[in-house]
């Protein structure tokens, strides 16, 4: 910092604004309030899915499409042999008035490859991660239901198992934040290696990959530190992350 | 929303959104404590940040990856402190830190020490004026380079600096009425 000709701040002064600097995290849960307000302020992702965590909705919309279609099909399937087994007309009406599932609507952040609540996450060989090196889930999360309303906004009013999967996710890594901050490095890649473990896909994986990588640089592992940064520009080659991913890695691009 | 750059495979609705949760997961303590340290009440803190990340989501496509993303974030925090600032039930509150137990990393006396300096600072703060107390902010606290912060707040370089000294003054006076020098009575 070059001020030029400016006076500089009393030195107890420029002490106190030190020791202020650091900021502070902010108070448990206001994160996932805000982010579920803007979230419903700015609508859901247009397409759902992404590495970098998108929301729900847009992908339950989408699944929504895709059990229309299919309970469609199925009746244009079932409609020829339940008439020609008797059944009538009458069961098949029934069934054409009552809306198929998609009156029902699962909000889920990735229909695939996350690890839901009542089913414990896996590591990448789909062996169950031990409770111990789980984050405890918070108390919301102990329906054994994910929410399966349809309000009229079409968005969920209860939080969902994503928002869930999510606090416990960076839960994880704020583990793996604070244990940089102390540059414990070694604590940081254990805690991002428990991560990798409980989601392996998870909404935060450019999170967890960015300080794991910081986390092999500080320990000297250069070479695990750049090949796994070649990894993640590979993975996530827009990434904001990027930037910091390679400078940290010692250089302005990787190779 | 945002003007969409050309085409690119990253400003998609789901791709920008992605970004936009990276940006909001990495970043969010640090909007909070600028809001703080912009003067925004503790009580109203959740709406104002709510509106930072409006505002950031809609915006995302403006922000230039290779520069650094705090004092971009910073701009809009700013903004939205001083739109809440211009409802006048908000001007004559002396603010504080609520001093909720962060995590429990150093000592008790450590952590209640920092507490009270940033206290201290959020409260000098609020007898800066407004725009020096962002560059304030941005250049002091942050140690964003003057070029970095006339950018992001769209200063010329110059009056970034006048505002800088001018508002050490500031802050400094405040500190020496709110916390008298050692050894004094």
């Amino acid at each position: 910092m070059s001020d030029p000709d400016l006076p500089p701040l009393d030195e107890d002064v420029r002490a106190l604004v030190r020791r202020a600097a650091a900021v502070q995290p902010a108070p448990p849960g206001a994160r996932s309030r805000v982010l579920n307000r803007v979230e419903h302020i700015v609508g859901p992702p247009g397409g759902g899915g992404g590495d970098g965590g998108s929301a729900g909705s847009g992908g339950a919309s989408l699944r929504t499409s895709d059990a229309t279609g299919a309970a469609k099909r199925l009746l244009r399937r079932v409609l020829p042999l339940a008439a020609s087994f008797g059944l009538g007309g009458g069961v098949v009406a029934i069934a054409m008035q009552r809306p198929p599932e998609p009156a029902r609507i699962v909000y889920v952040d990735r229909p695939s490859e996350t690890a839901s609540v009542a089913q414990p996450p896996t590591d990448p060989n789909g062996t169950p991660v031990p409770p111990s090196e789980r984050v405890p889930a918070p108390a919301s999360s102990q329906a054994p239901v994910p929410s399966a309303i349809a309000p009229p906004s079409g968005r969920p009013l209860a939080a969902s198992p994503s928002r869930d999967q999510l606090t416990a996710e960076r839960q994880l890594l704020d583990l793996a934040r604070g244990a940089l901050e102390r540059e414990d490095a070694q604590a940081a890649l254990d805690a991002t290696a428990r991560h990798e473990r409980g989601y392996p896909n998870g909404a935060l994986v450019q999170e967890r990959e960015a300080m794991a990588i910081r986390a092999l640089v500080l320990l000297k592992r250069t070479t695990e530190a750049r090949a796994r940064a070649d990894r993640f520009r590979d993975r996530f080659p827009h990434s904001l992350l990027l930037p910091t991913i390679e400078s940290n890695v010692g250089g302005d691009r990787l190779p | 929303m945002a003007t969409p750059r050309a085409a690119s495979p990253a400003v998609d609705d789901s791709g920008r959104h992605a970004r936009f949760r990276t940006v909001f997961e990495r970043e969010f303590d640090y909007v909070w404590a600028s809001l703080r340290r912009l003067g925004v009440h503790p009580r109203d803190l959740e709406d104002v940040a709510q509106d930072v990340f409006v505002h950031v989501h809609r915006r995302l496509d403006s922000y230039d990856a290779s520069r650094p993303i705090r004092p971009w974030l910073f701009a809009f925090a700013a903004r939205c402190a001083s739109d809440w600032r211009r409802l006048s039930r908000h001007r004559v509150e002396l603010l504080g830190i609520d001093t909720q137990a962060a995590d429990g990393t150093p000592s008790a006396d450590a952590l209640v020490e920092r507490l009270q300096d940033a206290d201290l600072v959020v409260r000098a703060l609020d007898f800066v004026d407004a725009d020096r107390r962002a560059v304030f902010i941005l250049h002091e606290l942050d140690e964003c380079p003057m070029k970095e912060i006339a950018e992001a707040l769209d200063l010329p370089l110059f009056t970034g600096y006048s505002r800088l000294r001018v508002a050490r003054e500031e802050f400094t006076a405040a500190i020496r009425r709110l916390r008298p020098p050692k050894g004094g009575q």
